[in-house]
């Protein structure tokens, strides 16, 4: 195909081109279209920090003016990753700041970015647009100081659930009043007050923002005043939403919520005063997100909202242990769930969160009713987290036949290894029929009593299945054995507390390599194993990551804490600002 | 020589190559599938080649005699990790250690009555983030639900709740006053709950003495500090 089309031709058509496995495909055609390829690449997304070195990734595309980078294991999230892991991003900085001096957009998930990143990202790139950073940690108000000050062009400031040091709510006012770009702004991770009037100011002055996620800080009765500022918001995060009932706060709240004629997603509603409620029913029927998993809602609230939001498509929600359907005697009670099931008929995503796991009420059950419920009445629901105190292999089989559209089912029983509360047996076909009737699931979390045999159904059935958690599960190495052999699009598996020991894991090694990465904690991986692995396989990184003393007579058949192990072309790990004590890292280099 | 995993699923769907390292480590004794379990396995393992056969089934492989059940991991020395060791023994049905059962099973039963503070249960379970477990450590107070009373005066973070009862209703709820701050509000919210109009209410509340008393005719602060249950009553009588 040396007569194919001219390079400007060929680089328009891969201009249209987005999605990564797409432009590796492309990329693999020929050494023409290798090389047009890496030169109009502008989006790299790096799944796991340490399985390239930015240096090999700057060398092979040159002009990249997007970068998304992920850090930490997923399971981080629930703090089993201990602190000083790694995930540092300023080797990363630094490299893409010598390489990349027009990079427009850095988005960084569970990340450590420490406030010299941050001034070094604001100062190293003249057309920088788009900061985001997802769990991350690390920084503090002055690194975002820096970016305000320094980033003249900025668009996008988000910080989603970030852990930031709150040393001055006054880094806001770093944003210069020539700054006008902004289109989206959230702060909602914050713990301390920012200075209102700068951030009024700065709403002000930005008729693009098209994005704002308050702090809990940001009293109710201020609400107003930035709405009316900016009308255009598509989306919109509240503060603390409650105060003293005040008509006239009630007032122009309600009328500065029908202002915003674009409004599509709600969230924020720390403590919620059910009486301000209503002021922002007049956006209900508008929008498709609605993000109330910080207050505790009540019944009859849920169900007036959720019936008005007839277009909704994403609903988080922390449900009162009450709100769950009750059985009691002969009628179950009627809740916000039964009312979201007839109401969101577009609904897609449902995350549902309880408030009290912990507290044991005899009068109250966080039951499966409500999953079936939903289930039953949203055609297009697609994506389910839900946590609950009770399940039973019928209600599953149920969800499961009435959604074969499902592709991501994060379930959460409570309590660890529960059984079907009517049959005591194993959640074992439950799970099953999901797996089985679920034919494009990618992403399964799953909990209860589980024998070897549901990681049977998901290595027959999950063939679509790309990241898989288990937790308290499984008998024998049959299982782990029966998820590495047969699900073939597995990329991400994490494992925690479950009788998994080196034989699956031995017996699939090559299978590792296929994956982004293994996480294993509190099973029965020999160190002995550990060591093989990293010996025979010059493809992955084998971490051992174990807190406890004597590291290094550690025997070769005790079994390890934690083991991460992940597929990288970087070699051995680089670039830690500091030197693990307690973790070792098993990998012998070539 | 190559290992396999004498199983009768299909390996053939996966692409990587058949790379199987067992046969590295050296071979422990080869280990039985006991079908003591509830759920059956059909499947035996083999190691080192040799099929387990259902013949072996009742045979004691284990030199040193004392017949116990195996797990399905390498053989376990030298290792100091209680937590994990609790955890091996709880997977077997057929336990002798029946005590190290009750352990673990209490270590869950601790973490339930616990609030999602985990350094009294299981760490890093429930899996909820950390801002979600803040935000339910300010929900729950020092005490029980079942109680008012808060310790400090200011509870705004911290949740009190307390039981209500509509009457005519036989169902209780709960609610938690910390959301409120004044009787305005309660008596909404809770004639909502049980859907009614504020006007068609009467919010009653039982204090610390055990007495029943009209709500409205103290300061909320003072309400607050002595309020124990809630009563909700038809305001025609």
């Amino acid at each position: 195909m040396a007569y194919s089309f001219p390079e400007e031709v060929l680089e328009h058509v891969f201009s249209f081109i987005s999605s990564e496995k797409d432009r590796n495909a492309v990329s693999l055609v020929c050494k023409s279209w290798y090389e047009m390829e890496r030169w109009c690449r502008r989006r790299i997304f790096v799944g796991n920090c340490y399985a390239v070195n930015p240096k090999i990734m700057i060398r092979r595309f040159p002009e990249v003016k997007s970068i998304e980078l992920k850090g930490k294991p997923h399971f981080a999230d629930f703090n089993l990753v201990p602190e000083g892991w790694g995930g540092y991003v300023y080797p990363w900085i630094v490299e893409i700041a010598r390489g990349y001096p027009c990079l427009e957009e850095i988005r960084l998930k569970r990340m450590v970015v420490t406030d010299e990143s941050l001034e070094l990202i604001s100062k190293s790139f003249k057309n920088f647009k788009v900061l985001v950073l997802s769990s991350c940690e690390g920084f503090s108000t002055d690194g975002l100081a820096a970016i305000a000050a320094n980033c003249r062009n900025l668009r996008v400031l988000e910080l989603r659930e970030c852990e930031v040091e709150d040393l001055s709510g006054h880094w806001l006012s770093h944003f210069p009043d020539s700054c006008t770009s902004l289109e989206s702004l959230n702060i909602a991770c914050l713990l301390s007050e920012v200075s209102f009037s700068a951030l009024e100011r700065l709403v002000a002055r930005s008729p693009n923002l098209k994005t704002l996620r308050l702090n809990r800080n940001v009293p109710l009765e201020k609400l107003s005043t930035l709405l009316q500022l900016a009308p255009q918001l598509v989306e919109f995060g509240t503060g603390v939403y409650s105060a003293e009932i005040r008509s006239d706060v009630y007032a122009s709240l309600t009328e500065a919520f029908s202002g915003c004629k674009n409004l599509k997603g709600l969230s924020g509603f720390w403590e919620v005063i059910p009486a301000y409620l209503p002021a922002f029913y007049s956006v209900c029927s508008r929008l498709t997100t609605l993000n109330l998993s910080y207050a505790t809602a009540q019944s009859p609230e849920l169900t007036k909202i959720v019936s008005q939001c007839h277009n909704l498509q994403r609903l988080l929600v922390c449900l009162d242990a009450y709100l769950y359907p009750i059985q009691v005697l002969d009628y179950i009670e009627d809740t916000g769930l039964n009312a979201l099931a007839l109401s969101c008929k577009d609904l897609q995503e449902l995350r549902v969160f309880p408030s009290d796991p912990f507290v044991a009420d005899a009068n109250v059950l966080l039951t499966e009713q409500g999953l079936v419920s939903v289930s039953e009445g949203c055609p297009k629901l697609q994506s389910v987290l839900y946590f609950c105190r009770q399940m039973s292999n019928s209600a599953l089989i149920t969800i499961a036949n009435n959604r074969p559209n499902l592709t991501c089912f994060r379930l959460c029983i409570l309590e660890p290894r529960a059984p079907d509360y009517v049959t005591f047996e194993p959640l074992d076909a439950g799970f099953g029929a999901i797996v089985e009737n679920c034919k494009q699931l990618r992403r399964l979390s799953m909990s209860g009593l589980l024998t070897d045999r549901v990681f049977e159904h998901i290595g027959t059935h999950g063939k679509k299945l790309d990241m898989l958690s288990v937790a308290f599960a499984g008998e024998s190495d049959l299982g782990l054995h029966h998820v590495l052999s047969g699900c073939d699009s597995l990329r991400k598996l994490e494992i925690r507390d479950c009788p998994f020991g080196d034989k699956a894991l031995l017996a699939n090694a090559s299978k590792l390599e296929t994956m982004r990465s293994l996480w294993m904690s509190s099973c029965g991986v020999s160190f002995g194993a550990c060591k093989l692995l990293g010996e025979k396989m010059p493809g992955l990184n084998v971490e051992v990551i174990d807190e406890r003393e004597n590291l290094d007579s550690l025997h070769e058949s005790c079994p390890v804490e934690k083991l991460y192990i992940y597929r990288t072309v970087a070699g051995q790990r680089w670039g830690s600002n500091k030197v693990l004590k307690k973790a070792l890292l098993v990998k012998e280099s070539d | 020589m190559e290992l396999q995993l004498a199983l009768s699923l299909s390996s053939s769907s996966s692409s990587h190559s058949q790379l199987d390292l067992n046969h590295y480590i050296h071979p422990p004794k080869p280990i039985q599938m006991e079908d003591h379990h509830h759920f059956k396995r059909r499947k035996k393992l083999s190691v080192n080649g040799h099929h387990v056969n259902d013949d072996d089934h009742d045979h004691d492989h284990d030199d040193d005699g004392g017949f116990h059940i195996i797990p399905q991991t390498l053989p376990l020395l030298f290792c100091n990790n209680p937590k994990y060791n609790q955890q091996l023994l709880h997977q077997d049905d057929d336990n002798d250690d029946d005590d190290d059962d009750d352990d673990v099973q209490s270590t869950f039963i601790l973490m339930n009555h616990k609030n999602c503070g985990e350094e009294n249960g299981v760490i890093g379970w429930p899996p909820v983030r950390s801002s979600m477990k803040r935000l339910c450590r300010q929900k729950n107070g020092g005490g029980d639900g079942g109680g008012g009373g808060g310790s400090d005066g200011d509870g705004r973070s911290k949740s009190m709740y307390v039981k209500v009862q509509m009457e005519g209703v036989g169902i209780a709820r709960k609610i938690d006053l910390n959301l409120h701050y004044s009787y305005h509000t309660l008596t909404h919210t809770l004639a909502h709950m049980f859907g009614k109009c504020n006007e068609d209410v009467k919010l009653t509340y039982q204090d610390k003495e055990g007495d029943w008393l009209l709500a409205g005719d103290v300061p909320w602060g003072s309400f607050m500090k002595t309020v124990q249950r809630l009563k909700l009553l038809k305001s025609s009588c």
